[in-house]
């Protein structure tokens, strides 16, 4: 016991004088590193690099989707925010500027850790680890994510609701703590628009038969923000099918009603975005919507798909449809949510 | 912020300065670097801004101008009358006129009247205000018959203050008639950004092609030459020499509200592109103004506007030197470097590729060489291949997107062959792709115009995988078509590239 009791004095006391006493004056000063690329962070930081990597912050540059929506690029405006440089350089809660190196990286670690001073910002400071970081409460804040999502004006929406005051915030839902531990960390992989299981718990759906009329209500309850949120990019339909015999049947659909925010230059198409549960007591705006419609003889089903570009394209050849002429809406969207009215 | 660069890398890019300037003929030397300073809001503050404001219009004023139209538009002998006695009220009649225009439950003659008037009010001295109803029809009013017929007035208004936010309709006008009459009122002003949207117009052989083509004549007889060549000396250095009307204090303090909307001020992106879309499809004269800005305190102002002349391309020639200074401007650099090689002068050859050496900043290097891919001046040739044989080394593995420039650029100065298996590689494999493919592309088109031997029908088995006209790829559709083009090219890229 008593050796053991020693080893840990002896640790405590090493730690100290590494860690605690400063350096002589006249030590010879180790050159700081130069932070130029999120691949320096990958050695120490295996586990976030590889949630960052696999995240859609980090597809940011690369994703197709986003190549064909910005024209490969050629639309500038893009780039501030999909190569940004670091949110500290022009400070939080401001504007990011674009990147001209690196852009395959996308949205990466220094973007967000990158101080002005070449130093790293964290959650913890830790003097002892070679990046140094540095706590900055800034990293949690949600004007830290505005620079860059509230240009789709999501932080906005979030503003507008009274969990602006009361929480959750950005973080909360989209970066949680590991397995709900806060001494794990959060999860860097930023789940969003792409994780079905997320789309599918902020939005219901139901339909019921009044008289000749199908009535089909979706409503927003996540009440965070907007539904889907985002200008152009991301849309969410409704469909509706006689009900067949295999329910995994491709094929089939009408359009009923397009959920979205129309890009600035589609001056011609109303927002029909559903707006955040708990905005109403601010903007007055109803998270809830009733679609009715007739349809012939018999039992119907009603779906809602999700769907990361606006657009429907035949996968085999990338050739666009009209979305009322679509009849397969799987070809280029995900299910989420099916309901059956008798 | 000049903190950035270093002692070194500040000397070594003044020092070409000095050469840059050399051979000017003005006995030049070495060109001073200007002071940060609030370039913008001294610039407001001592231009003097279109008048448009019209007074509020009583009820009876409303009712008169209502009475005056029906007369106009109904009146038989008193119709001449009743235009003249609306033209006397000036001013006054503005806003009643442009909201008779938009009440959508008159009659449409009566409200085209009421814009035809406004028209006339435009062509007066003091016409601004009349000016900026009809902008604000030509944005705003939902009917496109109502937008076409303003923006046509709009040609015809002596206060040139509107042209830099009609310019902001190209991009989004739907309506092709209305967008005609932004394009013929622009060049009328003296702006041709509209010129090429014109001219296709005017190919698609129907009844408003007659419209656009007889603009079209309007334009090439009044600057005396062919609508090609004015779209090709507009988008070139030679804009500058083009007969077209100076730009009114009025316009350069719009120009300069625009330059504001480019600052941190402005949070939403949008404005900031709407601003950035409008001061680069403007004249050369836009090009001078701007080229102080690059000095701005704010340096989203400093990015913006080097993006803005990037964008002019050689129209924006004269400010090759103002971007060559401002290349020592650390936040700014990598933009202006980006600007220089889209502006094209032959001048900004050695700051550029001083701006590509290894003792300057990544991000600095990698817009440098691009600039040298777009400047496409032999010059480059061998700075850029040896960085892009020094890049294979695998401790340079971090710097691959250097390299992905410089192959790109190789391309560009054509001299491709070398880099062009490690291209084939990056576009099937490596994380910029997209761009990989695009510099095949390049090459195999620049070796087929050159007559080299078998690159016609690589390109022709590149083009058949093309994506068809209007479809957008989805990503399994963009990786197989990757592969394929890979596959293909492979087979016989050692006898495209053999000696």
């Amino acid at each position: 016991m008593k050796k053991l009791l020693g080893l840990l004095v002896l640790g405590c006391a090493a730690w100290f004088m590494t860690e605690l006493v400063p350096p002589e004056p006249n030590a010879t000063p180790t050159t700081p590193v130069k932070w130029t690329s999120s691949q320096q962070c990958k050695e120490c930081h295996q586990e976030v690099f590889a949630e960052w990597e696999d995240s859609w912050h980090a597809k940011s540059w690369i994703d197709e989707d986003v190549i064909a929506q910005s024209d490969n690029f050629s639309n500038k405006v893009c780039i501030d925010c999909h190569a940004p440089r670091g949110v500290f350089e022009t400070g939080v809660g401001n504007r990011v500027l674009p990147r001209s190196s690196r852009r395959a990286e996308g949205v990466d670690c220094l973007a967000c850790h990158l101080l002005p001073n070449g130093g790293v910002a964290g959650t913890i400071s830790m003097p002892s680890a070679p990046c140094k970081p540095e706590a900055i409460l800034d990293l949690s804040r949600v004007a830290f994510c505005a620079g860059c999502h509230d240009q789709h004006k999501t932080v906005t929406q979030w503003r507008e609701t009274p969990m602006a005051d009361t929480g959750p915030d950005c973080l909360d839902c989209h970066m949680p703590f590991r397995n709900g531990d806060p001494n794990r960390g959060r999860h860097h992989g930023m789940a969003g628009g792409h994780d079905l299981n997320l789309v599918q718990s902020a939005v219901t759906l139901e339909a019921e038969r009044e008289g000749d009329q199908i009535l089909v209500t979706v409503e927003n309850v996540m009440g965070a923000h907007s539904f889907p949120t985002d200008e152009r990019s991301r849309a969410a339909d409704i469909f509706w099918r006689p009900v067949t015999a295999d329910p995994d049947a491709r094929g089939g659909w009408t359009h009923l009603h397009r959920i979205r925010d129309p890009y600035r230059t589609e001056v011609d198409i109303p927002s029909t975005l559903l707006h955040a549960l708990a905005s109403q007591d601010k903007t007055g705006d109803s998270p809830r919507r009733t679609i009715g419609f007739a349809p012939p003889q018999g039992a119907i089903e009603v779906a809602l798909f999700y769907k990361l570009a606006p657009y429907y394209r035949d996968p085999s050849d990338g050739r666009v449809w009209k979305t009322e002429e679509v009849t397969d809406p799987l070809m280029d969207s995900s299910l989420v949510h099916r309901v059956v009215v008798p | 912020m000049r903190a950035g660069l270093n002692p070194g890398q500040l000397g070594g890019l003044l020092g070409l300065l000095f050469l840059a300037s050399c051979g000017r003929g003005d006995n030049s030397t070495e060109p001073a670097i200007p002071s940060l300073a609030g370039v913008v809001a001294e610039r407001l503050a001592n231009l003097t801004a279109a008048d448009t404001e019209a007074p509020v219009p009583t009820t009876e004023r409303m009712e008169l101008t209502q009475e005056l139209l029906q007369t106009r538009v109904h009146g038989g002998e008193f119709r001449d009358l009743a235009f003249k006695d609306l033209a006397t009220l000036g001013k006054a009649a503005v806003l009643p006129l442009a909201q008779w225009a938009r009440d959508g439950s008159l009659d449409n003659a009566l409200r085209q009247a009421a814009v035809e008037l406004l028209g006339v009010l435009a062509q007066e001295p003091s016409g601004a205000a009349a000016s900026e109803r009809l902008l604000d029809l030509t944005t705003t009013a939902t009917e496109p018959w109502l937008r076409a017929h303003a923006a046509w007035r709009l040609g015809t208004s002596h206060s040139d203050h509107v042209l830099p936010r009609l310019v902001l309709r190209l991009n989004y006008e739907s309506d092709p008639e209305a967008f005609l009459w932004v394009a013929s009122s622009l060049a009328r002003g003296g702006c041709l950004a509209g010129l090429g949207g014109l001219m296709d117009l005017a190919s698609r052989g129907d009844e408003r092609a007659t419209r656009a083509q007889a603009e079209i004549t309007w334009i090439e007889e009044q600057l005396a030459d062919s609508a090609a060549k004015l779209l090709q000396r507009w988008s070139s250095s030679e804009a500058s020499a083009l007969p077209l009307a100076a730009p009114s204090e009025a316009q350069l303090s719009e120009i300069w509200s625009l330059v504001q909307d480019l600052s941190g001020d402005t949070f939403a992106l949008r404005p900031v592109d709407d601003a950035r879309y409008i001061l680069s499809h403007l004249g050369p004269w836009c090009a001078r103004e701007l080229a102080a800005a690059l000095w701005d305190t704010d340096p989203y102002v400093r990015l913006h506007v080097a993006q803005v002349l990037e964008r002019m391309g050689p129209r924006a020639r004269e400010t090759e030197m103002a971007l060559v200074v401002a290349l020592t401007e650390v936040q700014v650099a990598p933009a202006v470097a980006e600007a220089l090689g889209s502006v094209g002068s032959p001048r900004s050859l050695k700051p550029l590729l001083a701006a590509s050496q290894a003792d300057q900043p990544h991000e600095l290097r990698v817009a440098a060489v691009r600039g040298l891919g777009d400047l496409g001046l032999p010059g480059a040739l061998d700075t850029i291949q040896e960085l892009f044989r020094e890049l294979k080394d695998p401790s340079q593995e971090h710097l691959q997107d250097l390299r992905l420039a410089s192959a790109k650029a190789l391309v560009q100065l054509g001299s491709g062959d070398e880099a062009s298996t490690w291209l084939l590689q990056q576009m099937e494999h490596g994380p910029g792709n997209s761009d990989a493919e695009q510099a095949i592309g390049l090459w195999l088109t620049k070796g087929t115009a050159g007559g080299r031997l078998g690159f016609e029908a690589a390109l022709r088995h590149w083009q058949a995988q093309s994506d068809p006209p209007g479809s957008i790829p989805s990503a399994e559709r963009a990786r197989s078509r990757r592969t394929a083009r890979g596959q293909q090219l492979s087979q016989v890229l050692d006898s495209l590239i053999a000696p």
